[in-house]
């Protein structure tokens, strides 16, 4: 009998095993659809709430995302490939001229000046020499950039696909959630119920509670930095302001990184130097009323996270995974902190620990 | 006429109508609509005990609440030498008076023979009277009469 018992215990860890191996490569799929999820989940919740079936709750949520994309795709996208097309123009032609182009650029003159200076005060130094040097290596970085979607077409290709499957896989997601949720619980031995059911709530709500917060954050920083510079003139303002909006999730570093962007734009598209300083100012704006309004409103709670735990997450984040890391490690640090602490006190608090 | 009809097979198709009227035997949801019976079906876990097993101990976060389906629930409650025993059975609450009063649970119960609850988490439970405010008053009109009743019941019992 005990043998037999452990025999389907194996069995059973072996398919679970063999499961993982076989369904691993959708884990990214999987986890983008649980955050897609977590973010529209309240917007049907609303419609059943007020007593519409889920299902069709789900079909009014999917038709309003497809209606907003669209009106999307018909207003900002030409405005936002104008600016991809001015910018790949600007990196055609620097690659068609070499460095000649690239010190077209008033901040790269500046320097050149400011080098050549210093070169007929100390002549040993040979500076000029190692700034051309250094011009014509990001004249070749410059070139390869066009080179990448020709190079990287099957990841292109895989993150179309990848964008694809999300909905369709939250769906699903959407539509089942209580019988995922009340399937896994009946699992749940009757000692273990209480405990099971608290943390997954609080689990639940941590995580949604903060996905949600990103996103809609993302969003109106997004679309207030892109209000601002464009009414400042800046170039590239929509790209920028929305850049500078996912940089938003990093704390304390984030908005930092996108006053970069714009003050980067500004200088290499050669704008007044006094531009610099209305951008600083409009992107500070930007900051003061995001700290005061949006975030107290949409987040609610700080972040508890000190900011040499934040910096060093950033480092490594940036280390692992590139750009990707260092904008998601912050939140995937805070998201297994928020689980570990709720997990401590219940634990504690239900005396199994 | 052939609206109604055409809603009922709706109602049908989508939500299972029908399916959910035994919640309508509980004294807490007598008078919910099947809509209101539906939203409220998707925070319940039926769960199956054991003759003798527990259902929750002393000071335990008071987490959850149960309604009984079927079978019967001993609590017991207080110290040593003022041992006070409730039995609940079906179709009755446990654990709603804790929910307004108290964080921790006051006593132990178990199951008197083998019974099947509905169980409720309180964050769910308060989570729905939030959302659903209409239903939600409905809901906790329905408490205060089962406490009601409770107390005349006590009174009755123990005049003193």
């Amino acid at each position: 009998m005990k043998t037999t018992r452990w025999l389907l215990y194996l069995l059973i860890l072996a398919v679970f095993i063999a499961g993982f191996i076989f369904y691993s490569w959708i884990f990214k799929y999987l986890i983008l659809s649980v955050i897609f999820t977590y973010i529209i989940n309240p917007w049907i919740s609303w419609f059943e709430r007020h007593y519409v079936p889920r299902l069709l709750a789900i079909i009014f949520v999917y038709l309003g995302i497809t209606i907003l994309i669209a009106w999307s795709v018909i207003r900002v996208l030409p405005v936002l490939i104008e600016q991809s097309q001015g910018l790949l123009e600007f990196i055609k032609t620097a690659s068609a001229q070499g460095e000649v182009s690239l010190l077209q650029i008033p901040l790269f003159q500046s320097i050149q000046q400011q080098v050549k200076y210093l070169d007929s005060q100390v002549p040993i130094l040979m500076l000029h020499d190692q700034f051309i040097n250094l011009i014509k290596t990001l004249n070749k970085t410059m070139m390869d950039i066009p080179n990448l979607f020709v190079r990287n077409y099957e990841k292109i290709l895989q993150a179309v696909s990848l964008i694809a499957m999300i909905p369709l896989i939250g769906f699903f997601l959407l539509k089942d959630n209580v019988k995922f949720r009340k399937s896994f619980l009946s699992f749940i031995p009757n000692r273990y119920f209480e405990i099971a059911i608290i943390l997954m709530h609080k689990v639940d709500e941590a995580v949604g509670r903060y996905l949600r917060a990103m996103f809609y954050e993302i969003i109106i920083v997004g679309t207030l930095a892109s209000i601002v510079l464009t009414l400042l003139g800046v170039d590239y303002a929509i790209l920028i302001g929305f850049l500078a909006g996912f940089a938003n999730v990093i704390p304390y570093f984030g908005p930092f990184m996108g006053g970069l962007f714009a003050v980067t734009s500004v200088l290499l598209t050669g704008h007044p130097h006094i531009m610099i300083f209305y951008v600083i100012i409009g992107m500070y704006l930007v900051q003061v009323i995001d700290n005061n309004i949006v975030y107290p409103v949409v987040v609610g709670t700080n972040i508890q996270m000190h900011p040499l735990l934040v910096l060093l997450t950033v480092l490594a984040g940036g280390w692992a995974y590139g750009l990707m890391g260092m904008l998601i490690s912050v939140p995937v640090v805070y998201l297994v902190y928020s689980v570990t602490r709720v997990l401590y006190i219940n634990l504690r608090d239900f005396k199994m620990i | 006429m052939l609206w109604i009809k055409f809603k009922n097979w709706l109602d049908a198709f989508l939500h299972g109508r029908g399916k959910l009227d035994y919640l309508r035997n509980f004294p807490l949801l007598c008078d919910f609509s099947f809509l209101e019976l539906f939203l409220f079906e998707q925070i319940i876990n039926i769960r199956h005990y054991k003759k003798g097993e527990f259902i929750y101990q002393e000071e335990f976060p008071l987490a959850v609440i149960y309604l009984i389906l079927d079978g019967a629930i001993e609590v017991k409650e207080g110290s040593d030498q003022n041992i006070k025993t409730i039995v609940l059975e079906k179709y009755q609450p446990l654990g709603i008076i804790d929910l307004y009063t108290e964080n921790r649970r006051k006593g132990v119960a178990y199951a008197l023979k083998d019974s099947t609850l509905l169980a409720v988490s309180h964050l769910d439970f308060n989570a729905f009277i939030r959302s659903n405010p209409k239903t939600g008053i409905k809901l906790l009109n329905n408490i205060c009469r089962i406490l009601s009743c409770y107390y005349v019941e006590l009174q009755i019992s123990n005049p003193d």
